[in-house]
């Protein structure tokens, strides 16, 4: 009897101890959870909190200074819409991004969570990339100057640019001229559209060469030439890198439209990567990320 | 001798019966023991500061409204509450905060009267914008707990 009574004694051991093994690591389980939760929504509260940065104070295009970005996807085509007004002021923009992180620095830090971020010098050139398509909007200048440079890692996806280029306070003085080997017979569609104050030029519809140079020059009021786009040609860099540059005395906003060929997964635009990190040192949990606009 | 083998198998047969049924005991309100509440607590507050900051109703700092909209979004069965600390820039250069002299902490609750019982706590910065700069920077705190 005292064997069967011992086993028994044993199994029950054995199935309390198991059990118990496992609560301890469902607990450990669900506290990480807690955590990973806890270092995501303080990630949110910051991302969210310089996305409102960006919208509200460079929002608004027409009467202040900015940029706007926006994505829409279609079943076949993905379109990113930026907007930028070049050049424009941007003191008080990174001054309240500074501002921020100062604030984000002394409030949101907690026991055992820390928070590293680089928004403080976001709006030094203010970087864009457009994913999954590998295409980077930069400002090869800095933010707010007069020069943007948009990069396509290749062009296989890139179907056109639609340019709209609107002058403020000036207007065109003789018909927009294109020059150079890659303006005609290409593949990328240019759709440029310029508006004067009292005239409009376009769209005008061009198949451009990706990989040969072609400028776009438009004279104006404000200077001769007032801007120019021209896709680069040039072995540092990639096919279909459009390069918009605007020349002294003179204000554009620029409304460019990238059409691309949908690929699998989402179209996200997002500042550059590690902007944000938060991390909590108990467990080691960490939340590395950026900024997404245009959602 | 034998009646000795008895009783100590007896014994040790009533010591096991014993120590199953402490442990059964012991181990029967730890499986009735949602170990996720917690988690899903944390979330409930956390998601409710992001529809009160995404629909502007925190940056407003009017607290009726904030009340109405709070009550409106907690679930029945939780009280929660919420502290607001609204700062600005303490100088020029923004390098401290101080408690805005404009806007007041101010705390709201809801479900008051129900005890704050293994309550969560839940934090998000928002912002007050005016002429397109930042005026506010503040902190919402929002306690939740089960009624």
């Amino acid at each position: 009897m005292s064997p069967i009574v011992f086993l028994i004694f044993i199994s029950m051991f054995s199935i309390a101890y198991i059990f118990s093994m496992n609560t301890i690591q469902l607990r450990e389980n669900v506290a990480q959870d807690i955590l990973a939760n806890r270092i995501y929504y303080k990630f949110l509260t910051i991302s969210d909190s310089v996305v409102e940065i960006i919208e509200k104070e460079l929002g608004g295009i027409s009467s202040v200074a900015g940029l706007n970005v926006t994505v829409d996807e279609q079943p076949d085509f993905s379109y990113v819409t930026i907007v930028e007004r070049l050049p424009h002021g941007v003191e008080e923009f990174n001054e309240d991004l500074a501002n921020y992180e100062n604030f984000v620095e002394k409030y949101l830090n907690e026991t055992n969570v820390k928070i590293d971020t680089g928004i403080g010098g976001l709006g030094g050139s203010m970087r864009i990339e457009i994913e999954p398509y590998n295409i980077v909007y930069d400002h090869p200048l800095g933010f707010g100057q007069k020069e943007v440079e948009i990069t396509p890692e290749e062009t296989s996806t890139l179907n056109a640019y639609d340019m709209t280029f609107k002058l403020i306070d000036a207007n065109i003085t003789s018909t927009p001229s294109f020059g150079g080997p890659g303006c005609s017979g290409g593949s990328l569609r240019w759709n440029v559209t310029v508006i004067g104050d009292s005239s409009v030029y376009g769209p005008v519809i061009k198949y451009i060469k990706p990989d040969k140079m072609c400028k776009l020059q438009v004279d104006a009021t404000c200077n001769q030439p007032a801007f120019k786009v021209t896709n680069k040609q040039n072995t540092q860099v990639n096919d279909g890198d459009l390069f918009v540059e605007v020349l002294p005395g003179c204000t554009i906003i620029s409304t460019i439209s990238l059409n691309l060929t949908d690929v699998p997964g989402k179209t996200e635009v997002n500042l550059p990567d590690g902007q944000i990190n938060v991390i909590e040192t108990l467990y080691n949990i960490q939340k590395n990320d950026t900024v997404y606009l245009g959602e | 001798m034998k009646g000795f083998v008895f009783t100590l198998d007896a014994l040790l047969a009533t010591t096991i019966a014993i120590v199953i049924l402490i442990a059964t005991y012991t181990m029967i309100p730890k499986g009735q023991e949602d170990y996720f509440l917690d988690d899903y607590k944390t979330k409930i507050a956390n998601d409710i500061l992001i529809v009160l900051d995404k629909s502007n109703t925190l940056e407003t700092n009017d607290e009726t409204l904030i009340q109405n909209s709070l009550t409106s979004i907690l679930p029945n069965n939780y009280g929660a509450r919420l502290n607001v600390y609204v700062y600005e820039c303490a100088t020029h250069d923004c390098d401290n905060f101080v408690l805005s002299s404009k806007v007041a902490p101010y705390v709201i609750t809801v479900n008051r009267s129900m005890p704050e019982k293994d309550s969560v706590l839940a934090k998000r910065s928002f912002l007050s914008f005016e002429n397109n700069r930042i005026k506010y920077y503040s902190l919402a705190e929002l306690r939740v707990w089960l009624v």
